[in-house]
């Protein structure tokens, strides 16, 4: 027996569960940490290749229901999709918190993962929404003014993109009769030039952008990642991440060799490489930590698309791996801004200073991290980059590989600085007893946990990056050929 | 003031491009019947839409459900049992005393909105109508138009329009607990539906029609076998009766703020 639902459907199971109990504190806490155990066990469970519900296959020569795909690419992805979850899980169990947003995270975790298994293109949307909702809700957990605001702003802008995007989907089905992405894409290349390819083209690139914080929503998005709570923002980052994957892939697999191909990828590239430098350049212009990290996000995510939009395998293989050391390290730097600025106190740069000696350990596992977004070795993001620039200067965009190194030594300085003023600088405001009586909060282990299992995969994928690329390059070698 | 004459011809370009594109698309469609020539030529239950909603895509239903139950969770992190901080809430709930602890709200009693006799007087019997109505369109969603999502919302409007006629004084009282505790059945139990075509067949929301030689849910016999369908209906309806209930309770109320917000306590 087949058991892939169970990875969408077990954990909004618990979410409705956990919602149902909101108010016992202790009873959520624990079955928090046990649920975050198991799901980590959930994608090793479901057998590869297709899957439809309800048996609703082939029928009369076309696929009439909803269809799920699982390879090996996408069991990597959904690996380190719930390692995230399950960590941010077990983070928040130090946390005063209720059900809610443990509820919406694991709603969050069944519906990106839906995004991810869908080969079907209303599904995708579905759940593309529940993820858009919930990520809201988790914005709204932290409970301030700003807060409110932006998840205001972000719904709306979600109503306006949502919208766009399933008018989009609307205008595919009206051309290609299915909603079945490998059908759609045998339709739409029986007669490549229907004008009505542009508009869908168009209307879901607006979808992708929103989903992932892509420019023109980048601000927004930015605003969503510092208005949460600092590990709340970690697995905010972590879904934008993997939706921003599959939605790139999504534009291989419907427009793949048609003839407007070519200018689309144009755009991908080019609004790629604006979230790069747009992102990198307003982390620059930040005083507030957590705004530094989110604009980094934006950055970081502009080297994933860059990397698939090139759409050659070796491309992908790197995109996909960006993608995954991106959310480890990310996470890990939003993990550490969370020890810093736990319980309210600031985390506006100028008035932090002198943590080195409070709090050595953490300060060496941030700093890994800081090197590893900077692309430096033996850290994984330095693997990933590298093999960035290889597949740009393969495709014969070496202008690609200029900016992605100028964007590199922009995010190196503004991590260095931001390393300088927290853990260096010396504090004008306490001595070191004070500081460490404000940072001696028993519950802060367990976010301090997280932190160690992801410093640790960030060495261990530097030093042997060969456990995820061979999965990758056995997946995507053949990708664009079987299309 | 230049500044924002380029933006606005910004804009002005930016959706002349896109709408040009989208209009050029959107004139050009020929639709293509495709896969909807196996939904209507495949019988399943005389109702097609429930057929497509309820067979075929059943899965997007249950994430569509999912969409009202995130969204619930999220109004009532805003209004309800989920607020964090309600400090800047106060404000605009309370009035301003000088150091909080003495904050009165400015209107926990009802108003009487002036409404006359007669709405409140037709009020009640609608409301009832609507209520049979939608049970209705619920129960017989696989034979008739309608169904769970319509059934649940026509139930929803039956008490909206009681809070509308009568405020909290409504006869129709659902309490929130109530309104959750429905909501949480109505999912839950779309989602053990589903596991239950797994169980048998190893197929997630499998449309079985019958387990052990009983017909899970009698039904004429020209009818035809209609399976889960009728559940997977009730279960819609629950959950979109308690969802759009609790989402107008919700907002039309400022009881709930009080009592959770755990100011009412303070007052009093």
């Amino acid at each position: 027996m087949n058991l892939l639902p169970l990875l969408v459907v077990f954990p909004m199971f618990m979410a409705i569960v956990l919602n149902f109990l909101h108010g016992k504190d202790k009873l959520i806490k624990y079955s928090s940490i046990a649920l975050a155990i198991i799901l980590m066990a959930l994608p090793f469970i479901p057998n590869y290749g297709f899957y439809f519900f309800g048996n609703h296959g082939l029928v009369e020569t076309m696929t009439s229901g909803i269809a799920y795909l699982f390879n090996p690419a996408k069991q990597l992805i959904l690996i380190v999709l719930t390692l995230i979850a399950s960590l941010t899980l077990i983070s928040s169990a130090g946390e005063k918190q209720s059900g809610l947003v443990t509820s919406l995270v694991l709603m969050g975790l069944a519906s990106v993962t839906a995004v991810v298994l869908s080969e079907d293109l209303f599904n995708m949307y579905v759940f593309y929404e529940i993820t858009a909702i919930s990520q809201t809700g988790l914005l709204l957990a932290t409970g301030t003014e700003n807060s409110y605001k932006s998840a205001l702003r972000y719904l709306i802008m979600g109503n306006f993109a949502g919208s766009i995007l399933l008018l989009g989907i609307g205008l595919l089905l009206s051309i290609s009769g299915t909603l079945f992405i490998p059908e759609i894409h045998a339709q739409l290349l029986a007669n490549p030039t229907n004008p009505v390819i542009y508009g869908g083209a168009l209307m879901l690139i607006i979808g992708l952008c929103y989903g992932s914080g892509l420019p023109p929503f980048h601000t927004i998005k930015s605003e969503v990642y510092s208005g949460a709570k600092p590990f709340i923002s970690a697995v905010l980052q972590t879904f934008s991440k993997f939706v921003l994957v599959a939605l790139m892939l999504l534009m291989f697999k419907l427009f793949y060799g048609l003839p407007l191909f070519g200018n689309l990828q144009v755009l991908l590239i080019v609004i790629s490489i604006l979230g790069m430098v747009f992102g990198v350049v307003m982390a620059l212009l930040q005083t507030d930590y957590r705004k530094l990290l989110s604009y980094h996000a934006i950055s970081q995510g502009g080297y994933v698309a860059a990397g698939l939009a090139l759409g050659t395998p070796l491309g992908f293989v790197a995109g996909v791996f960006h993608a995954i050391n991106h959310v480890i390290y990310k996470s890990a730097l939003f993990l550490g801004a969370h020890i810093v600025s736990n319980e309210n106190k600031t985390s506006k740069l100028d008035k932090l200073g002198n943590l080195l000696p409070v709090m050595p350990f953490v300060a060496f596992m941030v700093l890994c991290a800081k090197l590893a977004i900077s692309g430096v070795p033996p850290f994984n993001g330095f693997q990933s980059k590298l093999l960035l620039a290889e597949a740009s200067i393969n495709a014969n965009l070496p202008e690609l590989t200029i900016i992605m190194i100028l964007v590199s030594i922009g995010t190196f300085v503004s991590m260095m600085k931001a390393f300088y003023m927290i853990y260096l600088k010396p504090n004008g405001l306490k001595d070191i007893e004070e500081l460490k009586k404000d940072y001696n909060n028993p519950m802060l282990k367990y976010p301090k946990f997280s932190l160690l299992i992801l410093t640790i995969l960030c060495i261990i994928l530097g030093i042997f990056p060969e456990i995820v690329t061979n999965t990758l390059y056995n997946s995507f070698d053949n990708f664009l050929s079987t299309l | 003031m230049r500044n924002i004459i380029t933006r606005d011809i910004a804009v002005f370009l930016s959706f002349l491009f896109f709408g040009v594109a989208i209009l050029y698309s959107i004139f050009n469609i020929n639709v293509v019947e495709g896969v909807n020539a196996v939904y209507t030529s495949n019988y399943i239950v005389p109702n097609f839409v429930t057929a497509v909603l309820f067979d075929w895509r059943a899965f997007d239903t249950l994430g569509e459900c999912l969409i009202l139950v995130t969204s619930v969770m999220v109004t009532g992190m805003v209004f309800g049992r989920g607020l964090y901080n309600t400090d800047f809430l106060k404000s605009l709930f309370c009035e301003n005393t000088q150091d909080g602890q003495n904050a009165s709200y400015k209107d926990d009693e009802d108003h009487d909105l002036g409404f006359t006799s007669i709405i409140k007087v037709i009020t009640m019997p609608l409301s009832v109508i609507l209520m049979v109505l939608g049970i209705v369109t619920i129960l017989a969603g696989h034979i008739t138009p309608g169904g769970g999502f319509q059934g649940g919302a026509l139930i929803s409007v039956a008490y909206i329009l009681g809070i509308i006629g009568y405020g909290t004084k409504s006869p129709i009282g659902f309490t929130h607990h109530f309104l959750e505790k429905l909501e949480t059945f109505g999912a839950l139990f779309f989602m053990i539906m589903g596991a239950l075509g797994m169980a048998v067949s190893g197929y997630y929301l499998l449309n079985i029609s019958v387990l052990n030689g009983i017909p899970l849910f009698p039904s004429p016999q020209n009818m035809g076998a209609v399976g889960l369908i009728p559940y997977l209906n009730i279960a819609v309806g629950f959950k979109v009766l308690a969802g759009l209930s609790s989402i107008s309770l919700l907002l039309s109320t400022k009881k709930i703020f009080t009592n959770n917000s755990g100011l009412k306590s303070s007052n009093s």
